[in-house]
């Protein structure tokens, strides 16, 4: 049986983000230095725009008020669906993603994997025969929020045609954006597609050849010799078929009627680390429930070593006679699948945490975790070398480890929040040349999340165009200006020469600039300040500015 | 029609860069007792101002230091003015250049001032290995402060900070020792005559322009004048000063012209007076 989630990249934005739907969304991937769309919802495609379209041209079909224009999360994407055959089980015990073949040389959104196989040989029985069975899954996905079109057959590969070209539909039929924002929640609920046993070739033969999961190459050279739809194909002879075509034409057409195994590999769900400890007695005595969350940090570590890899987050929590269960959750910079330093990190937490009631139970888990580095040698330390990645930033081995060891313990004693680094932006608006991120908790080989707006940071520049301040205010501070000097040429006010801050008042000595900053309209409120560099008399170095629209004087930072 | 050749590697200059920078820091240790090729276990560190090594006897910082400076504080939160942490930065930035990681530990109190991270990237410090530790309390800084010096994979570390009892500033110093690591604080200078465990000390005093131009008269150059003293060193004279300018825009240090300096001498007295330094 073949599963198929139409515009499964769109569809899965859609459900996490209900308030989408309607609007015209559009994925892009980067590919060979440009960007180019790779999923489009219904009202997009409406607009005109298509898979492979640079994403400047699809921006400007697009009304700027109804487009969401993101990059393609393909990780995401990957990880719901795998969550879906997870939950898929209850259906068959062997569920499999749908991996289409590569089209041509790179791998798009388009080829990831779209949809679900699963293996169900005797199954339809147990729920009531073939066609009750399929239309329960629909049922079912449709419940949970999903568009889906589902095709049974004796095959993979004619469950698959089914189901993406079976019915005289195209392959790109309507999705549930446009349904739900006319008619609420209910989502259409497509017919399964059954094609009865011995019946495949039968049932393939009007489909097109894309249908048979081929490369577009050998689609458009069958195209080319007039040959459209399978029927057609099967229908020459398969000497003819060998001398033109490659081997994988003829293994599919015998996958999909049954002449060959297909070997579909079946997803199995993580078990997920935990291990747990049950007292006879509820006991509030630390030592014991320490030496039980060692033992169980122990269990856990030889589990993770023996899967290659490291726990990135850890969660203790303990079940108390009355009231909420107590819970400790720590984070790590790199996965870490050594007892000792987990045991080290929850003790820290573990010493500020009152007990005051008894414990019956503890658990601990370990609900994230990430392949474990291998350690390389080095050689020679190198000096100052940018390698992307959180592992990479800080050189030779020694120092990588130390370091990571010393951002898990200041974050679990701290918080995560405590912990940061920085990175610029390369805006000009000062309070956001730079972005902070927590370093510890996060997956380190992720690719990068969605974005809110379709702005991506630009190349940071090396040196503003100005001087900057080493203190920034976090919000810019109303300061009076007492008195200014008026330029004579420009009937405006002019550069500051006294004023008042914290009840005191300080006379201007020196003054640089103006610095005009005039950006970022696209954020809301348009920036529009003149940045002036002020030295008092008595040494102190102020950053203060006057913003255009309010007329009105900020102290923004300070100098050294 | 010829083909053109080739672009050269963008990384070039990138590399000559760096090897003008390994040659100048090997022409300036050379000589000292000890130093000579900066390998990256070497325990000198130049403090980024040759005006401020010729002040040392050592020639600059030595690793598993405290080195502190004492500064005007800032008016409107923690830290302290007058162009230490310019200095602070440029050893940071030195100390950080074989590896390892730069690291700043700041407390962040609501509207208080912020670190500003392009600053320090303007300074020339390795943003992506800059780590900066925001505790919020007095007894989260004290333990952050100390892990933080007990980590042999940091470079060099950085607190604008305040009041420091004696026991922990001991072991700040007894751990930076052991790691190897500098330790770079920035402190009042109203803590002047509390006893410190730093090493070194110095004491820096923001001095007035040469001019006092008013706001019609556009200075020309953008340079920022302070003195540096020594309070203590080991092994060193006392009081030896040095006059020097930050440049804010291009970002260098240097040491001051000395064609200004009977007047800055003048106006540093009445300087003083006023600021009550």
């Amino acid at each position: 049986m073949a599963i198929w989630l139409p515009r499964w990249p769109i569809q899965r934005l859609l459900r996490d983000e209900p308030e989408l739907s309607g609007r015209a969304v559009v994925l892009y991937e980067s590919f060979r230095g440009g960007r180019r769309v790779c999923a489009v919802s219904q009202r997009a495609a409406q607009r005109g725009v298509h898979i492979d379209m640079p994403v400047a041209e699809a921006t400007s079909l697009v009304e700027r008020h109804e487009r969401y224009v993101a990059a393609h999360d393909a990780a995401a994407d990957r990880a719901m669906l795998e969550q879906l055959a997870g939950w898929c089980q209850r259906f068959s015990p062997l569920v499999a993603l749908d991996i289409a073949e590569e089209k041509g040389a790179r791998e798009t959104a388009a080829s990831g994997p779209q949809g679900l196989l699963l293996d169900v040989t005797g199954l339809p029985s147990l729920f009531g025969g073939e066609g009750a069975f399929a239309r329960q899954i629909v049922r079912d996905f449709s419940r949970e929020g999903w568009y889906v079109r589902v095709a049974l057959a004796d095959t993979a590969g004619t469950a698959w045609a089914m189901a993406h070209y079976g019915g005289g539909r195209t392959a790109v039929g309507r999705t549930v954006a446009d349904r739900r924002s006319h008619r609420g929640s209910k989502l259409p609920r497509e017919v399964p597609q059954i094609v009865p046993a011995g019946q495949s070739l039968a049932a393939l033969a009007p489909l097109p050849v894309a249908a048979l999961r081929l490369s577009e190459a050998t689609v458009t050279r069958l195209a080319s010799l007039g040959l459209i739809t399978i029927g057609q194909v099967a229908e020459l002879p398969r000497a003819a078929l060998a001398s033109r075509f490659d081997e994988e034409l003829l293994r599919r057409l015998d996958e999909a009627l049954g002449s060959r195994e297909e070997a579909t590999p079946a997803e199995h769900a993580a078990e997920p680390l935990m291990a747990a400890c049950r007292f006879p007695t509820p006991t509030d005595r630390r030592e014991v429930l320490e030496f039980a969350w060692q033992d169980l940090i122990d269990q856990l570590c030889r589990q993770l070593v023996q899967r290659g890899e490291g726990a990135l987050r850890l969660e203790c929590s303990l079940e108390l006679e009355a009231g909420e269960p107590l819970l400790i959750s720590l984070s790590t910079y790199r996965p870490v699948a050594d007892a000792r330093h987990l045991k080290d990190l929850l003790r820290l937490r573990w010493e500020r945490q009152p007990l005051d009631q008894a414990a019956w139970r503890i658990e601990v888990s370990v609900p994230l975790t990430a392949p474990l580095e291998r350690r390389q040698q080095t050689l020679f330390d190198a000096t100052t070398t940018h390698s992307g990645g959180p592992g990479g930033e800080f050189t030779g081995q020694t120092t990588q480890r130390a370091v990571a060891t010393l951002i898990d313990r200041l974050s679990s004693r701290l918080g995560r929040e405590a912990v940061l680094s920085a990175r610029l932006t390369g805006d000009a608006v000062p309070e956001y040349a730079s972005l902070t991120r927590p370093l510890s908790g996060q997956r380190p080989l992720r690719t990068t999340a969605r974005h809110r707006s379709s702005r991506q940071p630009q190349q940071p520049a090396k040196r503003p165009a100005g001087a900057r301040p080493l203190w920034l205010v976090p919000r810019p501070l109303r300061v009076p200006v007492v008195a200014t000097v008026v330029v004579a040429e420009h009937e405006r006010e002019g550069t500051p020469i006294r004023f008042r801050l914290r009840g005191t008042d300080h006379v201007v000595a020196r003054c640089w600039g103006p610095e005009r900053i005039e950006t970022g309209w696209w954020r809301g409120a348009a920036v529009r300040r003149d940045y002036y560099r002020v030295e008092t008399t008595t040494g102190l170095r102020f950053w203060l500015f006057r913003c255009l629209r309010q007329q009105a004087w900020f102290l923004h930072g300070m100098f050294e | 029609m010829s083909t053109d050749p080739p672009p050269t590697e963008p990384v070039r200059p990138e590399i000559l860069r760096q090897l003008a920078e390994v040659l100048r820091r090997a022409e300036r240790t050379a000589g000292v007792a000890g130093g000579g090729v900066d390998t990256p276990h070497s325990s000198l560190v130049t403090s980024g101002v040759p005006a401020v090594d010729r002040l040392l006897p050592s020639g600059g910082f030595v690793r598993g230091t405290l080195v502190e400076w004492l500064a005007p504080p800032n008016v409107c939160g923690p830290g302290a003015a007058g162009g230490a942490g310019a200095l602070a930065l440029s050893a940071a930035r030195e100390a950080a250049f074989a590896g390892g990681a730069v690291v700043v530990v700041e407390r962040a109190d609501g509207d208080a001032l912020r670190f500003h991270p392009p600053a320090a990237a303007a300074w020339g410090v390795d943003l992506a290995r800059l780590l900066i530790v925001r505790p919020t309390s007095d007894a989260d800084e004290i333990w952050a402060l100390d892990q933080v010096a007990r980590c042999r994979g940091v470079a060099a570390w950085l607190w604008w900070g305040g009041g420091l009892e004696g026991r922990d500033f001991r072991r700040l110093q007894l751990a930076t020792e052991q790691s190897g690591s500098l330790g770079l604080l920035v402190r009042p200078c109203a803590l002047q005559s509390q006893p410190s465990w730093a090493t070194l000390r110095m004491v820096v005093e923001p001095l007035p322009a040469a001019h006092t131009a008013g706001a019609n008269d556009e200075p020309r150059q953008t340079v920022q004048r302070l003195r540096v003293r020594l309070l203590r060193v080991r092994g060193g004279a006392d009081a030896a000063t040095v006059d020097l300018e930050i440049d804010d825009a291009t970002y260098t240090i240097a040491a001051a012209k000395r064609g200004d300096l009977a007047a800055s001498l003048a106006d540093s007295a009445s300087l003083a007076r006023r600021a009550g330094a």
